[in-house]
């Protein structure tokens, strides 16, 4: 009798990369250019876990590729060809702005695929890929993943590689990474567990080895090792779900300490690691932002302060003073403080063709009064804009309520919206931040600038299903009234 | 006396009331006072196929109360995709006309194009209203050909005329963000501008749409005149000029002035939502001659 805890093998799906919902587009790409495509990353390791969790079922691309996660597309035709296939993509993929890609060709995609090969440490898993013909499995990484484990391997000629030569990795970068996937396995998987992983004594001592005195220097001394320092260790962080078990597993593993470490030792780090170090446990919201230079974000990283429901709704209505129609606006359910932005280009920032694609990651931590007014909607049903004003509330009036909505996406952290778990979203603010301060200067407005986010809920759908055929896009201020108390209730 | 019924069927983020005016003007009228009016509400977050299968129901309960009579679909926006979704998944011979008005045939704007418009706050929409991918109705909206793919042999007798008529304010020659478009309020004014410099610099090649559009629905995408875009109307329009039309594509000089919302509580367009709603075939208004303001488009050539 087959253990009920035991996984079952799932049915296999001969999924193709064109067959993903939300990608079908890319076949008509791929025949125009007489180009293949693979994804690489976590996209095929995300469609894995979906396949194990949801045997059958159809994956759904906003679920595939969530938070701060990437779609990395590889092509086998020249590298002059990338940018009109990216150009091509951008215009026949309909929700083309809602994603970061990483494109490149086989070509120039080599030496990143030489990184994951002769890197410190190799997760298997890491190297899924995903073509016309499905999910390629060459590393076995199913397998391990029926046996709840995240495999972690250590290459024996990484202190003689280019790599370790060049500067460009510490062990700690790939233990990162384990602890990444080894958290969205478990988030994803119910029968998944992070304890009793048999790489892990392997992983603590990557993480010991990063302490030496060597490894800190070159970390101090680069500003890509430090850039990739904090997202990984952000992109993990934000990736622990509720279990309060899990925090002890990374303090084991000696993640905490390392943090102490770079923070006391490796000058600037402070400012950006100590909100990452609090994030598991921090109340304040987290931001995740593109570059602008050595180891400077765009913004954040922390927000301290929402405004909630009538209040929050209160500033959007702010926001559009002298809006007859306010009426029939969304109706915002969450809106930031201000929150400071760095001028100038952001340098890793997409561009197509002359566009460019910059995103901004907020982490919300559920506390009890932000989930009483958000976890009653669905987080398909909640959208966001930016109100770009002073940096200081008490000059807010002097500002005009410059206001984009823009192309984003929520999500419920692993889909739980209770208290406790996080609201992550992720928006594409395109170049509004590079040139915002620069076109605020020519008409008087000088000072550096700041954004609020709103987080709005739309009038009509889903908990007005007695308004929707109650008529409230025209009846007036009092049933709109009443759409809002129910909002709040 | 044939009994004739009116069904509305409303657009994406939206409900009926958006046709109060032109109902009651249509109520008013002496020749239309008898007829009955169904209103087909629906949540648009679900999109066209949930739209669909609401329809089906009022359309159940139009025919029930017109025993042999006609019926007529008024649509705005998604809800002609709705009503072109239901008559094509069960083609009914008591509907005799469908108008569409400011529907997105061919799709409404890309993603980051209805961002764009969305940021004329008041202008374009009547209000700031959020983008949310993730709802059924906004993926419906940009993959409307693909909606409608599978019934390309499903539905080559479908018995209903069709009309359709855009809105066009935003078209050549419009300063959308001039002086006195909200001078009511310098702050809003400004903010306004702000918004809109920031766009232009941050999409340098996209920030005028081609035009003429209603600020959600370019006029081209309303039209079922694609050549390249199948319709279960091709045969009609493509059909030699001796075959009696039954689409017709009414392009007004006054929907210049008529954006998305605004275009269903004109008087003008009522008018001619009127006419449609009366004559006794498509094609017989096609030839009435002396209209004026008003250019009607019937067909393509076979290519």
């Amino acid at each position: 009798m087959a253990d009920e805890d035991e996984p079952q093998r799932p049915r296999r799906r001969p999924a193709s990369l064109y067959d993903v919902p939300g990608l079908e587009a890319l076949e008509p790409v791929a025949r125009k250019h007489d180009v293949s495509f693979k994804a690489i990353g976590s996209l095929p390791r995300r469609l894995l876990l979906f396949q194990i969790a949801s045997p059958g079922a159809e994956p759904n691309l906003f679920d595939l590729v969530p938070f701060s996660s990437d779609i990395d597309l590889t092509h086998n035709g020249a590298p002059s060809k990338t940018p009109d296939i990216v150009r091509d993509i951008a215009y026949t993929l309909p929700f083309f702005e809602l994603y970061r890609w990483q494109v490149a060709s086989f070509e120039d995609w080599r030496p990143c695929k030489e990184f994951l090969e002769k890197s410190a440490h190799r997760i298997p898993d890491n190297r899924l890929t995903l073509d016309k013909n499905g999910l390629h499995d060459a590393q076995g990484a199913e397998e391990a993943y029926l046996e709840r484990q995240v495999r972690f391997e250590t290459n024996p000629d990484y202190d003689r590689s280019a790599f370790f030569a060049e500067s460009r990795d510490i062990p700690v970068f790939a233990a990162l990474m384990w602890c990444r996937n080894v958290l969205q396995a478990a988030g994803q998987l119910e029968w998944f567990s992070v304890f009793g992983q048999r790489a892990i004594s392997d992983v603590r001592a990557a993480v010991l080895a990063s302490e030496h005195g060597s490894v800190l220097e070159k970390l101090s001394q680069s500003g890509y090792l430090k850039s990739r320092l904090i997202y990984l260790l952000t992109a993990m962080a934000l990736s622990v779900p509720r279990d309060e078990r899990l925090l002890k597993v990374l303090e084991w593993l000696g993640v905490d300490r390392f943090l102490s470490t770079v923070i006391a030792r490796v000058p600037d780090m402070e400012p950006r690691l100590g909100p990452v170090a609090d994030v598991r446990i921090s109340s304040d919201s987290t931001i995740v932002s593109a570059t602008i230079g050595n180891a400077q974000f765009r913004a954040g990283p922390a927000c301290s302060n929402w405004e909630i429901a009538e209040t929050a709704n209160a500033r959007l209505h702010e926001v559009l003073i002298g809006s007859d129609a306010g009426a029939a606006s969304d109706i915002a359910l969450l809106a930031s403080e201000p929150i400071p932005f760095e001028a100038g280009n952001a340098t890793c920032a997409g561009i197509v063709k002359d566009e460019i694609h910059e995103f901004l990651h907020l982490h919300i931590p559920l506390l009890p009064a932000y989930a009483h007014v958000i976890n009653k909607f669905d987080d398909a049903d909640l959208s966001v804009a930016i109100a770009l004003c002073s940096r200081h509330g008490e000059t807010w009036s002097d500002l005009p309520g410059a206001m984009f909505v823009l192309p984003a996406l929520s999500w419920y952290r692993y889909g739980d919206r209770r208290e406790g778990s996080a609201l992550q979203l992720r928006m594409n603010v395109f170049g509004i931040f590079s040139r915002a301060t620069e076109i605020f200067a020519k008409h008087g407005f000088t000072g550096p600038l700041a954004f609020r986010v709103f987080v709005m809920r739309p009038v009509g759908h889903g908990m007005d299903q007695h308004f929707f055929r109650g008529k409230i896009m025209a009846a007036g201020h009092s049933e709109f009234a009443a759409a809002v108390d129910e909002t709040y209730a | 006396m044939t009994m004739r019924a009116l069904i509305f069927v409303h657009g994406i983020r939206s409900d009926c009331s958006v046709f109060a005016k032109l109902k009651r003007s249509l109520k008013e009228d002496s020749e239309l006072v008898n007829w009955r009016q169904f209103d087909c509400d629906y949540d648009w977050g679900y999109g066209v196929g949930a739209g669909a299968s609401r329809l089906h129901d009022v359309l159940d309960d139009a025919e029930s109360w017109t025993p042999g009579g006609e019926l007529f679909i008024v649509a705005h926006s998604m809800g002609g995709l709705v009503a072109r979704a239901t008559l094509m998944e069960r083609p009914r011979s008591a509907v005799k006309r469908l108008i569409m008005i400011a529907t997105p045939n061919f799709g409404a704007i890309s993603t980051a194009e209805l961002l764009l418009q969305f940021q004329p706050l008041a202008d374009a929409v009547g209000a700031l209203n959020g983008v949310y991918p993730r709802q059924r109705a906004f993926y419906d909206l940009t993959h409307v050909e693909e909606l409608f793919a599978n019934h390309e042999r499903a539905n080559t007798q479908l018995g209903t005329e069709y009309a359709t008529v855009p809105a066009m304010y935003y078209h050549i020659g419009r300063k959308v963000f001039g002086a006195g478009a909200l001078s009511k309020d310098q702050r809003m004014y400004t903010g306004l501008v702000l918004t809109a410099e920031i766009l232009r610099d941050a999409f340098p090649s996209r920030p005028a749409l081609s035009r003429p559009h209603d600020g959600i629905v370019m006029e081209k995408k309303v039209a079922l005149l694609q050549r390249d875009g199948w319709t279960e109307k091709w045969d009609a329009i493509t059909a030699p000029s001796a075959v009696p039309r039954t689409y017709v594509h009414v392009v007004s000089t006054r929907a210049r002035q008529l954006n998305h919302s605004t275009i269903l509580g004109d008087e003008t367009l009522i008018q001619i939502f009127k006419e449609l709603l009366l004559c006794d075939s498509i094609h017989n208004w096609i030839v009435k001659p002396g209209r004026k303001g008003v250019n009607v488009e019937t067909r393509i050539d076979r290519a």
